[in-house]
């Protein structure tokens, strides 16, 4: 026991997003407060991804619209890391362009979500990811 | 066997050799979706019927593979649907008895979608795979 | 002077030459022919002549032949004789024309007379002659039988009578060859006779040779007289004849002779004269066909080039020819025009072109503008919405975690918050739907407009099968569309039959499609709360409702889309509809 079934970690650079994100998250069965934890950007993100020797998360979730290295560079980054490769990566943006979701199953992501308009579409999609992410699929073991 | 609309293939594509599983899958998808899945006892058989279809909007939306199957096993059809300009953009769910960590990471460096462990309760399987599904045909942005 | 003057010039020339030649050529001819009939009729007459003289040699033969014999025929001969020289001289007269002819046959018509007058006259001497001879011989017979009664012993009887008979055998002689010495011989022989006699008595036998000497003394005189008829006058005649006819013959030789001379002369001298017209003839039509060729020919291939040039849309700088007064300054005045005109087309050449390069960057401007705005479109509809998410968001999640502590009112106020943005959300949500028509979204394919809608009627779902609604299909057909707009157009107009319809009364809804010639024409019927007619405009604009947002909802944009998206397949939508009736939408798209 000790390290948690699920370490999400949200990039998303819009404050206000995060939190409603993460408060749902946290709504779900198996999350709690500690399994979610969010970067602003990109930069910051790859910091938390490589700043342990073992694995800190199992589950990203990530925004495109970012600053400094925007989503699809980090998602670049992650695919081409040794260690952290294997993550499964969802993308949430608010852009269902064509052209932004090629590139990112061009980059292995694992799979694209639109950010929903209002909060009851949101808490329906969570149910949604609730349902195969937390509770069905088998994700890559934390040990750090 | 599968309401195809006529050029395109099975929303839903089922490579297992189990039946019973294969029973599962089939009475969901018709009593909650409207569909049937189209299924395949191994690889083989698959690529026979996937090489018909190669415009993007004709391709399955759900590849739900068995990775023990018969002849052509799991990871060959992986290996060869991720390598592919196309197909590698169809989401493909790896079902397997072990819950291996190794077994995990080997499956998401090959850039699946994601991994389910076939539960030995058949309740629990199905409420995996409904979700599994939920999520899939329904949540995930797809592209066009 | 014009080409066609020139050309007239040309010919003329070489035609009045030519013509020159062929006069002056039968001209000559002409005169060439007159002197040759001369020339025959000369030669016609010498023979003639000729003729006549033979013929009058004949006559004299003749004559001569009457003069020996006496004989009938011999007259009838002359008399035949003279009527062939008749025909001669009518010969003569049909076949020449001279005044040499009429002196002629006047002259052989006056030997004629003559002759045969002496010839008459020696035929009568002759018969004379012959009546004299008879009646010597008869005489001479009496006188020798005289003789030969008296002779019995007499030698000088026997003598006397030899001696007549001499002188009978002269006479003969002298008949037969009158000659003054047997006269001569006769008259001794007759003397001797009669010395012998004379010793005798005879009687009248003295008196008979004297009679006898008489009468051949008469004979003699008569002979005398016809030869000198025949030898002198007759012959003479002949001479005379011969003469005339013989100057006749040398002026008509000499004659002939000049004329051939001068035949052979003038034919040298219009040979010569021919060829050398000729010559000139061909040198001068060579020269003049060259000369006005060339100023023809010149001037004209100038032209032609200039025309070629001309055609091929080049301005030609200088036309050439434009100094000529004729059929080519003509021309040369049409290639001014036309070279006007190329003038002309090159300017609007360049004009267009640069119209073209104008429109070409109005067009990428244009573009590039599109594009921008399309960007804005998107990028302002994708911003708008951020926020607006965050506060429906929010202000639900405010609802559902502070339930507890909010009241009633509190709760309404948070209801109307979140109206509020989700209406704005749909609104922005449209715009953005509205802005993309006509941009990206707007491939062309082959739609089946029927499976179109039953993807349609699939989307309203649970909606449909609520036994308030009856759909009716009509056949619809495969069309070039966008599948898409096509999706939103039906969707559009089904949904507002659906929002629209009669509380009272269940939805009848048809659609069905028209063929006509060119385009497909699409009708959405219902029997819904319909439209008044002086709003059927107003429906297409953009924001406009007929209704307040209590009655119905909606963002007033259905239509405005549905709207852009006819004209962006060339088509248009229109209005049938009373109130309280139904109304029926009519959707057309080019084929």
């Amino acid at each position: 026991m000790g390290f948690p079934k699920v370490k999400i970690l949200l990039v998303e650079d819009n404050l206000a997003d995060a939190k409603l994100t993460t408060k749902l998250f946290t709504r779900c069965e198996d999350i709690d407060k500690d399994c979610v934890e969010t970067a602003g950007d990109g930069e910051q993100a790859w910091q938390m991804l490589n700043d342990s020797e073992g694995l800190r998360f199992n589950l990203i979730f990530l925004d495109l619209n970012l600053p400094k290295i925007n989503g699809l560079e980090l998602l670049t980054m992650i695919r081409e890391s040794d260690k952290l490769s294997h993550l499964p990566v969802i993308i949430l943006s608010s852009s269902i362009a064509n052209s932004d979701m090629k590139k990112a199953f061009e980059l292995r992501a694992n799979a694209y979500l639109k950010k929903p308009a209002d909060l009851m579409e949101y808490q329906a999609l969570m149910k949604k990811i609730d349902g195969f992410w937390f509770q069905s699929c088998k994700l890559p073991r934390i040990n750090a | 066997m599968s309401e195809t609309v006529n050029n395109s293939a099975a929303k839903l594509i089922y490579i297992e050799d189990n039946e019973s599983d294969r029973m599962i899958v089939d009475k969901y998808c018709s009593k909650h979706l409207g569909f049937k899945p189209e299924c395949f006892n191994n690889g083989m058989p698959f690529f026979d019927y996937l090489s018909k279809y190669s415009e993007i909007e004709d391709l399955p939306r759900l590849i739900l593979l068995d990775l023990n199957v018969p002849e052509m096993n799991g990871f060959e059809v992986i290996d060869v649907l991720k390598n592919h300009d196309i197909y590698k953009m169809i989401p493909v769910i790896v079902l397997s008895v072990s819950d291996k960590n190794e077994d995990i990471l080997e499956c998401y460096r090959m850039n699946v979608n994601g991994y389910i462990c076939k539960d030995v309760d058949f309740e629990t399987y199905a409420k995996t795979l409904e979700s599994t599904i939920n999520f899939w045909l329904d949540a995930a942005v797809i592209l066009t | 002077m014009r080409i066609s003057s020139k050309i007239s010039l040309g010919f003329g020339i070489i035609i009045i030459l030519m013509l020159g030649n062929i006069s002056f050529g039968v001209f000559n001819n002409t005169k060439t022919q007159e002197a040759i009939d001369e020339v025959k009729e000369t030669s016609f007459l010498l023979e003639s002549i000729y003729n006549l003289e033979r013929v009058v040699i004949e006559l004299q033969l003749s004559v001569l032949i009457f003069s020996k014999t006496g004989n009938a025929s011999s007259i009838r001969q002359v008399t035949k004789i003279d009527q062939k020289i008749e025909v001669l001289l009518d010969l003569i007269n049909k076949n020449s024309q001279g005044v040499n002819k009429k002196e002629l046959i006047d002259k052989v018509n006056s030997f004629r007379k003559n002759y045969l007058g002496g010839f008459k006259r020696y035929i009568d001497d002759r018969k004379n002659k012959d009546k004299l001879y008879e009646n010597c011989r008869s005489l001479a017979k009496e006188i020798k039988s005289d003789l030969s009664s008296l002779i019995k012993g007499d030698i000088n009887f026997i003598k006397a009578s030899n001696t007549f008979s001499n002188t009978e055998n002269l006479m003969v002689n002298f008949i037969e060859e009158p000659d003054s010495s047997i006269v001569r011989s006769f008259s001794r022989e007759l003397i001797a006779v009669k010395e012998k006699i004379s010793e005798l008595k005879t009687g009248d036998l003295a008196q008979k040779i004297d009679q006898y000497e008489q009468k051949f003394s008469d004979l003699v005189q008569s002979i005398r007289g016809y030869l000198f008829l025949s030898n002198v006058v007759l012959a003479g005649q002949v001479s005379e004849f011969k003469y005339t006819t013989k100057s006749f013959r040398e002026n008509l030789e000499i004659r002939e002779n000049e004329l051939l001379m001068s035949l052979s002369n003038d034919s040298q001298v219009t040979s010569n004269v021919e060829i050398s017209l000729a010559i000139l003839l061909v040198a001068l039509g060579l020269f003049s066909s060259w000369k006005i060729g060339h100023s023809i020919s010149a001037p004209l291939t100038k032209m032609t080039d200039t025309f070629s040039n001309l055609s091929r849309g080049q301005v030609v700088n200088v036309i050439p020819g434009l100094e000529y007064k004729d059929e080519i300054g003509e021309m040369a005045k049409a290639a001014q025009v036309f070279k006007e005109k190329n003038q002309e087309t090159e300017e609007l050449l360049k004009r267009s072109q640069q119209a073209e390069l104008i429109m070409k960057t109005q067009t990428e401007e244009l573009g590039n503008v599109n594009s921008e705005l399309e960007q804005f479109a998107y990028v302002a509809s994708h911003d708008l919405q951020e926020p607006l998410r965050m506060v429906a968001s929010y202000v639900q999640l405010l609802g559902q975690e502070y339930k507890d502590e909010l009241d009633e009112d509190a709760m309404e106020y948070i209801d109307f918050a979140s109206e509020g943005a989700k209406r704005m959300q749909l609104l922005i949500s449209d715009l953005l739907n509205l802005s993309r028509v006509g941009r990206i979204d707007s491939e062309v394919e082959k739609v089946n407009s029927s499976e179109v809608f039953e993807a349609v009627c699939k989307d309203f779902g649970e909606r449909l099968k609520l036994d308030d609604i009856k759909i009716e299909r009509g056949s619809l057909p495969v069309i070039d569309a966008n599948p898409r707009q096509i999706h939103q157009v039906m969707q559009n107009f089904l949904g507002n039959a659906i929002k629209y319809k009669q509380k009272e009364k269940s939805l009848d809804f048809k659609v069905d499609c028209e063929e006509q010639k060119d385009y497909w024409v699409f009708s959405f019927q219902d029997n819904g709360i319909g439209i008044d007619s002086n709003h059927f405009d107003r429906v297409f604009k953009i924001f406009q409702r007929l209704h307040s947002r209590s009655e119905y909802e909606g963002s007033g944009m259905g239509l405005a889309i549905v709207k852009k998206i006819a004209e962006q397949h060339q088509g248009k939508v229109w209005i049938e509809s009373k109130v309280d009736q139904g109304s029926t939408f009519f959707f057309l798209i080019r084929k």
